[in-house]
């Protein structure tokens, strides 16, 4: 035993210092990620960056698009927080909408051509929101 | 995340030395535990209610280097050929610098399975039911597989621990 007593007092080499912020930081990122809609991950991987991670840049750009196609950032709050209020049931049902959207966008043919051009974006050009 | 920070800060050092004794590349250890606490941060809800276990997170961390493995489809012949790389698994201590490269090379020239058993039993302290669980073999397996390990450590750091010990 006393071998074995010996060899349990080495010690082991401690993983690279870089590599806990690098774990902590990318499961932030993907835990962000999480939380954008199907569409705008769609949006990103199929057109604007295909293969990379989605961008702040990018982020900030879409919002106000999207804000201006389909709402405020206040209306968009309004709808996060009508999520929030959903019970179990209803966010199963939220997901499988979700992920049918975005089944739907990657089987689709999704071409720059195929998305609204700017001057159909512009806020006059939309129909009243009700 | 502050829960996987804990979780890394207890658990990440131990993880990585086993990765690395089965492994033998610390890039590639680094990658799997990587892999592995993200993971674990994509099941967070789950894995808080359960209260994340020591032996659940040696099972992940074996069969990531398993799936590492195949996923090269050249499993054996890569852990052969990584058991020869001279790698450096133990800090150098002032009195052990000796006994922790010979050791290194004797875990090195043992079969992939027993360096598992070893390093679990020898540096985690885990019972023999519990390295059953994490390496999915049973419990006797597990055992002898430790005798057989060992007996050959034993013998290969035999010369070089008589002299440590005379010369103390």
């Amino acid at each position: 035993m006393e071998l074995e007593d010996d060899l349990r007092k080495l010690r082991f080499n401690e993983a690279p210092a870089a590599l806990r912020a690098r774990i902590l930081r990318d499961a932030r990122d993907a835990r962000q990620a999480s939380l954008l809609p199907p569409w705008f991950i769609a949006l990103e991987r199929h057109w604007l960056y295909p293969g990379r991670r989605p961008a702040a840049a990018t982020l900030v750009a879409w919002l106000i698009i999207a804000s201006l196609r389909f709402g405020t950032p206040a209306s968009l709050a309004a709808d996060s927080h009508a999520i929030s209020t959903l019970n179990e049931d209803q966010l199963v049902q939220f997901e499988r909408d979700n992920a049918r959207l975005l089944a739907e966008l990657e089987s689709s043919n999704f071409t720059p051509a195929t998305l609204p051009q700017p001057a159909s974006l512009h806020r006059e050009s939309l129909p009243p929101r009700s | 995340m502050d829960w996987l920070a804990d979780l890394y800060d207890a658990h990440a050092l131990a993880l990585y030395a086993f990765v690395l004794n089965l492994t033998r590349s610390p890039a590639e250890s680094a990658d799997i535990l990587h892999d592995l606490f993200l993971k674990l941060a994509r099941d967070e809800k789950r894995l808080r209610r359960l209260a994340v276990q020591k032996s659940y997170l040696f099972t992940m961390a074996h069969r990531a280097v398993i799936d590492a493995a195949r996923r090269r489809q050249a499993r054996d012949r890569r852990h052969e050929a990584a058991a020869a790389e001279p790698v450096t698994l133990f800090q150098p201590g002032p009195d052990q610098e000796m006994l922790a490269t010979e050791t290194s090379r004797a875990l090195a020239e043992l079969p992939w399975e027993q360096r598992a058993v070893v390093h679990l039993k020898l540096w985690e302290d885990l019972t023999f039911a519990e390295i059953a669980e994490v390496l999915d073999i049973p419990p006797n397996t597990a055992a002898s597989r430790y005798r057989y390990g060992v007996d050959k450590m034993r013998q290969r750091l035999r010369s070089l621990y008589k002299e440590l010990r005379d010369g103390t």
